[in-house]
């Protein structure tokens, strides 16, 4: 049974449905108590950082307990509630989440 | 025996829409249970049974109508993710106001809350998701 669930997320906030839809679907798992992890690719940070309202948005996630990651490199500055790790992390992340979903 | 759980966002023109079909036939074909497959994303395509293009999309979408119908398969489809996409059961489309009160949703698929996604994390031994 998986107890945490690690998001590798694609899409940008205002781009379609995407963003939207995973941010939903991550923030469900996490009010039902399933350890979240959100995985930010490079394409939807750089959307991020030149959105006025990333803080906001940022913090719907990480204020249910979503933890919020990025590849270190990928991660623009200004960018707060996103911990930037280096590839080792990652994939240690990703070998410990009991499953993981690319959205 | 496991229970296996699939998550399905690729839509009828992607190729893992067949894949996880043919997946979901190999689990009801072996000793393993099917636990419960949902559909979220632009894979709630999968469950509109109004929608045909005529191409290997089409197949995709035949093929997983057909299944589920005729096995009665779980197939839950996002409520949220299928309204946006014009895909309604009987109720939600009288809810909506919506002149064709039979809806779009295929026989034998269910429209569910993201809480059956969780169920679906929780109680499968492995969730695989095709995308």
């Amino acid at each position: 049974m998986a107890d945490s669930v690690l998001y590798l997320v694609r899409h940008a906030p205002g781009r379609g449905g995407g963003w939207r839809e995973t941010v939903d679907m991550a923030l469900t798992g996490a009010a039902f108590g399933v350890a979240t992890l959100v995985w930010f690719q490079a394409a939807p940070l750089k959307v991020l950082a030149r959105r006025a309202d990333h803080a906001d948005l940022l913090a719907e996630l990480t204020g249910f307990g979503v933890r919020c990651v990025a590849r270190r490199d990928d991660l623009p500055d200004g960018l707060t509630g996103i911990e930037g790790l280096d590839d080792t992390e990652l994939h240690g992340l990703r070998r410990h989440a009991a499953q993981m979903v690319l959205l | 025996m496991i229970k296996v759980s699939l998550l399905v966002t690729a839509g009828p023109q992607r190729p893992g829409a067949l894949t996880a079909l043919h997946t979901a036939q190999a689990v009801a074909r072996s000793s393993h249970q099917l636990y419960r497959i949902f559909f979220y994303g632009d894979g709630v395509h999968l469950a509109n049974r109004l929608a045909c293009r005529g191409d290997v999309a089409c197949d995709a979408q035949r093929g997983w109508q057909t299944l589920v119908a005729e096995h009665g398969w779980p197939a839950s489809v996002c409520v949220g993710a299928a309204l946006k996409r014009g895909i309604s059961d009987s109720e939600e489309a009288r809810r909506a106001g919506l002149n064709d009160v039979n809806g779009t949703l295929a026989d034998g698929f269910t429209l569910v809350g993201l809480g059956d996604w969780v169920d679906a994390l929780t109680q499968s031994d492995r969730v695989v998701h095709f995308g």
